[in-house]
């Protein structure tokens, strides 16, 4: 076994996840790409020092995964790999940025480290969500959702052709790589000698798998509708469920709650 | 006489619009519900012929119509909707995640109503034997089970005209026999090819040689499967029906 095959294999894994029967995943899909995408802006407009922000909204993803029945960890295992990417985008932050900053009570740290930080964590956390969302729709549903409500096709075609290209890539390298170490007798690496045209190898294949699948499609009435068997009527559960998160959202997100806490303990303590 | 279903007229065609041309000068009829073999050596032509009848490379010479309609670019897409394509590969004809997606996948495109869609997914499924294996994932499935997915997916479209490209590569036995008995009980009309000249035998009543990309003959299954040297000609053997002990 390769690792891309276990990389394929793992993705297809969370897709499975998807299929589960609970009441997340019998969301509307569209709730769980509003509370995504929203989740994600937010997150985004977060300031590059602002640490605090960032846990509230790290609350709020261990909720959606709680009522998910998602675990984290498992997630965190399976994204672990996106860590290095993120630490070379951000490593230059607490190398330049030297200034000293006070983080809690006689805490120092540089503002660099700060924004590393702060940069690791929306990096993990937005890579989180979109685990969230997949691991709770299926492609199918997402789309069909999309098209649903008149989003344009070649949005919804550029997020589904990703997403499967994707599949066909890594396992036409998994097939390329059992291929190569069998006639190599088992070595190892790749020699550096045959990188280019296995690369090369790769892409004529894929671009042939691609227009095969293309043509597979078009040979079964695809004519750029996107359909799914679930059914795509908004429930009252969908709306609570968004309302509730739409709620949660701005009590945890902008902050009112916990200066209620802050109050609240504060009278407790006299 | 029958009417005529599939019409093809002086059909050459080339990949890359060079010289080096694939089918030369093709005709023959196919009338409606006739079930025809098309037989012929390695690369002589036949996953590109059906290709073309199905309108995937509409930019071939000479004239293909499926039921007065001409293969052209723009009523490709119609006519597309009414076929059913079994690929030679069966990796490339299946890309959704579960079985049961890539069943519904077809009629689901034809505007079919859902409940629709589910009984003849249903159906399909019972013919085929499916019904355990439709939660599953495609990518962990058996080959033999693919290819039972892929019959699968181009049966529940119902469709007017079936293209088969060796449709029973990887089936067991038993399997390949049910295939013959439900090929036999479809009334449509159907295009196959195979290199299993036994199961050309037993289904088709007409069958068409090709060698590099031309029309050797075209003419009684029993016949030509029975012609020895036509067939040693062309790199093929004698059905084992048909050897003598
Ligand atoms: N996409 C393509 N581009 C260019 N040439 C192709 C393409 N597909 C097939 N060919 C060539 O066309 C010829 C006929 O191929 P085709 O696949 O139709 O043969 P076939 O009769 O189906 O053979 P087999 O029995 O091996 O399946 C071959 O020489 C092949 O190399
Ligand atoms: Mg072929």
């Amino acid at each position: 076994m390769n690792k891309i095959y276990l990389a394929v294999h793992k993705i297809r894994t969370i897709e499975e996840l998807a299929r589960r029967d609970q009441w997340v995943n019998k969301l509307h899909p569209l709730v769980k790409f509003i509370v995504t995408i929203s989740f994600l802006v937010c997150l985004i407009s977060i300031h590059r020092f602002d640490l605090e922000r960032l846990m509230y909204l790290a609350v709020i993803l261990y909720v959606c995964f709680l009522a998910a029945n998602l675990s984290l960890v498992q997630a965190l295992k399976r994204i672990w790999y996106i860590i290095p990417l993120l630490i070379v985008g951000g490593i230059a932050n607490p190398i330049l940025d030297r200034k000293e900053l006070e983080l809690i009570a006689g805490v120092m740290i540089t503002s660099g480290q700060l924004s590393f930080f702060v940069l690791l964590l929306k990096g993990m956390l937005s890579v989180l969500m979109s685990y969230f969302l997949i691991a709770t729709t299926t492609m199918e549903e997402l789309t069909a959702a999309l098209y649903l409500v008149k989003v344009p096709r070649s949005f919804i075609l550029i997020i589904l052709f990703v997403y499967r290209y994707l599949f066909l890539l890594m396992e036409e390298t998994s097939q390329v790589l059992v291929a190569y170490q069998l006639r190599t007798s088992g070595s190892k690496g790749i020699h550096y000698k045959e990188w280019g045209s296995l690369v090369g190898l790769l892409l004529l294949r894929t671009i042939k798998r691609g227009e095969e699948c293309y043509q597979s499609m078009k040979l079964r009435g695809y004519q750029g509708g996107f359909y799914t068997m679930k059914s795509l009527k908004v429930n009252k559960v969908d709306i609570l469920s968004l309302g509730a998160y739409a709620l949660l959202l701005y009590l945890v997100f902008q902050g009112p709650v916990f200066v209620w806490i802050g109050v609240w303990l504060e009278g407790v303590m006299g | 006489m029958n009417e005529m279903l599939v019409t093809i007229q002086n059909l050459s065609f080339s990949y890359e619009k060079i010289e080096n041309e694939i089918l030369h000068d093709i005709s023959f009829d196919v009338s409606r519900g006739e079930s025809i073999g098309i037989i012929g050596s390695n690369g002589s032509g036949k996953s590109t012929l059906l290709k073309v009848i199905a309108g995937l490379y509409p930019d071939f010479q000479g004239r293909v119509k499926i039921q007065d309609m001409e293969v052209v670019k723009k009523n490709v897409n119609h006519i597309q909707q009414q076929l059913g394509y079994v690929f030679q590969d069966v990796d490339s004809q299946l890309f959704l995640s579960t079985v049961e997606e890539e069943l519904c996948f077809g009629p689901m495109n034809q505007g079919l109503s859902k409940s629709l869609v589910k009984e003849r997914v249903q159906k399909t499924a019972d013919i085929l034997g499916l019904n355990s294996l439709r939660d599953r994932q495609i990518s962990k499935l058996s080959g033999g089970e693919k290819r039972l997915v892929s019959l699968g997916c181009v049966l529940t479209m119902n469709p007017l005209l079936l293209l088969m490209d060796e449709p029973t590569t990887a089936l067991d036995s038993k399997n390949r026999r049910n295939f013959i008995r439900l090929f036999q009980s479809l009334e449509q009309t159907k295009i196959m090819v195979s290199h299993d000249l036994d199961l050309i035998l037993e289904t088709c009543k007409r069958t068409i040689l090709l060698d590099k990309g031309r029309v050797i003959c075209d003419m009684d299954t029993t016949t030509l499967l029975k012609n020895e040297e036509l067939l040693a000609k062309y790199d093929l053997e004698l059905p084992y029906a048909l050897q003598k002990k």
